[in-house]
């Protein structure tokens, strides 16, 4: 067990390899400036000599945009190198960030059903309930339960991941269209609210003008 | 789902946002016409979107002898006092023929008006009530974000939206981020409750909008790397935006005090 930690940025990182299947649990908060040692890690843990990589994730309790880009940074160099990194048990919140950000892929096909944009529809991550900022209760990694797994299993993971990678990247494009409607509706209804006061505003000066007319 | 708000200063319209006052000027120049009209319009809609307290039209430099905008402000005084968070509108320095116009009455909704654009800003401390707000000044730094989400997390359980906890750190850490890789300047955060709203603002000392504001818009197809912040922020917060201010600029999002409201 080899232990990194760099206590600036709070993010503490240990590995532990059996077989084909390296293991490397977080404890932390993953953002910009924490995550450069763990992208150098992470290379240095995918050097080839394994096929999978386990992220467990269950004791983060912060993810940012820029750790998200940096995880899905390492899938894919991975997976050029032939090793499969997949991410454990991150909390709800990194979950729903993770779908936000179209790298639902990451969570690997355990976690990941097909249709994850009915599960997780663009819209605000799970609450958290009062006094419960994040979880206590540390999960057992998941070691050596498909080490005997056959090549063609491999290949057919493979073919399933370029599947699910397709039909991220088309669940991204429908979002993104979703956001951008949205997003015209949004200013559509403002405009036309301006618009209704506006006229409101106009009919009463005209009702005024007549009043006065009449008066005189 | 959320839009941005995002407001250019332009030759003749200069909009200075003070959000830890939570105060919003806006300086109208220029002969009046159709198009400052609209982009008048456009402009005062996201400053009412930000939700200040107060926001104070400076019309110093507003040239309209007939009074022909009288129409627009009596639009935008009822549009902020309908917003989802209600916005107290102050004139500073109407010119005369608007003045007269406006004082008839006519049974619309009392405008303030104020002789000068100072007396307009002198109504703040009496609004000063009931305002919930937390602020860190941080150095542009690396700790930075971490600081911010911290402050952000403790804001959160103190005004009782512990709900929104998570939300509310991912897009302070966003935007904190930002502007120290961007901008490297000073950042101020501030947490407040307005209204229904959870109010977010980071403003640093750099005039220049982030890039996160641009990405997606430009580069749709580009995804998943580009924008990704952008997605986020428009996924997580109600509504957002940027507003120039004194030094530099702030970016703001809002999300919604009570679970399962969408305000």
């Amino acid at each position: 067990m080899t232990s990194f930690s760099d206590d600036r940025a709070r993010l503490h990182m240990a590995v532990h390899t059996d077989g084909d299947r390296t293991t490397l649990t977080l404890t932390g908060e993953l953002d910009l400036f924490s995550g450069p040692p763990l992208t150098q890690l992470l290379d240095t843990a995918m050097d080839g000599s394994v096929k999978y990589l386990d992220v467990q994730m269950a004791q983060v309790g912060f993810v940012d945009v820029d750790g998200v880009r940096l995880l899905a940074r390492a899938y894919h160099l991975g997976a050029g190198r032939g090793v499969k990194l997949t991410l454990h048990d991150p909390q709800p919140d990194i979950v729903w960030l993770l779908h936000i950000t179209g790298t639902a892929l990451l969570l690997g096909d355990s976690t990941a059903p097909a249709d994850t944009a009915t599960l997780y529809p663009v819209s605000p991550p799970p609450p958290v309930r009062a006094g419960e900022p994040a979880k206590s209760t540390p999960s057992v990694p998941r070691a050596g339960t498909i080490s005997d797994r056959d090549r063609h299993a491999d290949e057919r993971d493979l073919r399933a991941d370029q599947r699910e990678a397709r039909a991220d990247d088309r669940d991204r494009l429908a979002q993104e269209r979703d956001r951008l409607v949205d997003e015209r509706q949004r200013r559509v209804s403002d405009h036309q609210r301006w618009e209704d006061i506006r006229e409101d505003v106009a009919d009463a000066r005209e009702r005024n003008l007549e009043r006065r007319e009449n008066e005189r | 789902m959320s839009s941005p708000f995002v407001v250019v200063d332009s030759p003749r319209i200069v909009c200075v946002c003070e959000p830890g006052q939570a105060v919003t000027q806006v300086v109208v120049c220029g002969r009046w016409d159709g198009g400052l009209r609209q982009e008048v319009s456009r402009v005062l809609r996201a400053c009412v979107a930000q939700a200040p307290r107060l926001l104070v039209v400076d019309l110093t430099r507003l040239q309209d002898p007939p009074g022909e905008s009288v129409s627009t402000w009596l639009t935008m005084v009822r549009y902020a006092m309908q917003a989802d968070q209600q916005v107290m509108v102050a004139l500073g320095a109407a010119p005369p023929a608007v003045r007269r116009r406006l004082s008839t009455g006519d049974g619309d909704p009392a405008v303030i008006m104020a002789d000068t654009v100072d007396a307009a800003l002198a109504l703040v401390p009496s609004l000063n009530f009931g305002i919930r707000q937390h602020h860190l000044a941080l150095p542009g730094q690396p700790a930075a974000s971490r600081l911010a989400r911290a402050m952000v997390g403790d804001a959160c359980l103190a005004f009782d939206v512990a709900h929104q906890v998570y939300p509310a750190r991912l897009i302070v850490s966003e935007l904190v981020t930002n502007a120290v890789r961007h901008t490297g300047t000073d950042l101020d955060v501030w947490v407040s409750v307005r209204g229904a709203a959870l109010h977010l603002a980071v403003q640093d000392r750099s005039p220049d909008l982030p890039q996160l504001l641009d990405a997606g818009h430009r580069h749709p197809a580009e995804l998943p790397e580009s924008g990704m912040g952008l997605r986020m922020v428009t996924a997580a917060a109600t509504r957002w935006g940027a507003l120039p201010c004194r030094h530099g600029k702030v970016v703001w999002a809002t999300l919604a005090t009570r679970a399962g409201t969408a305000s």
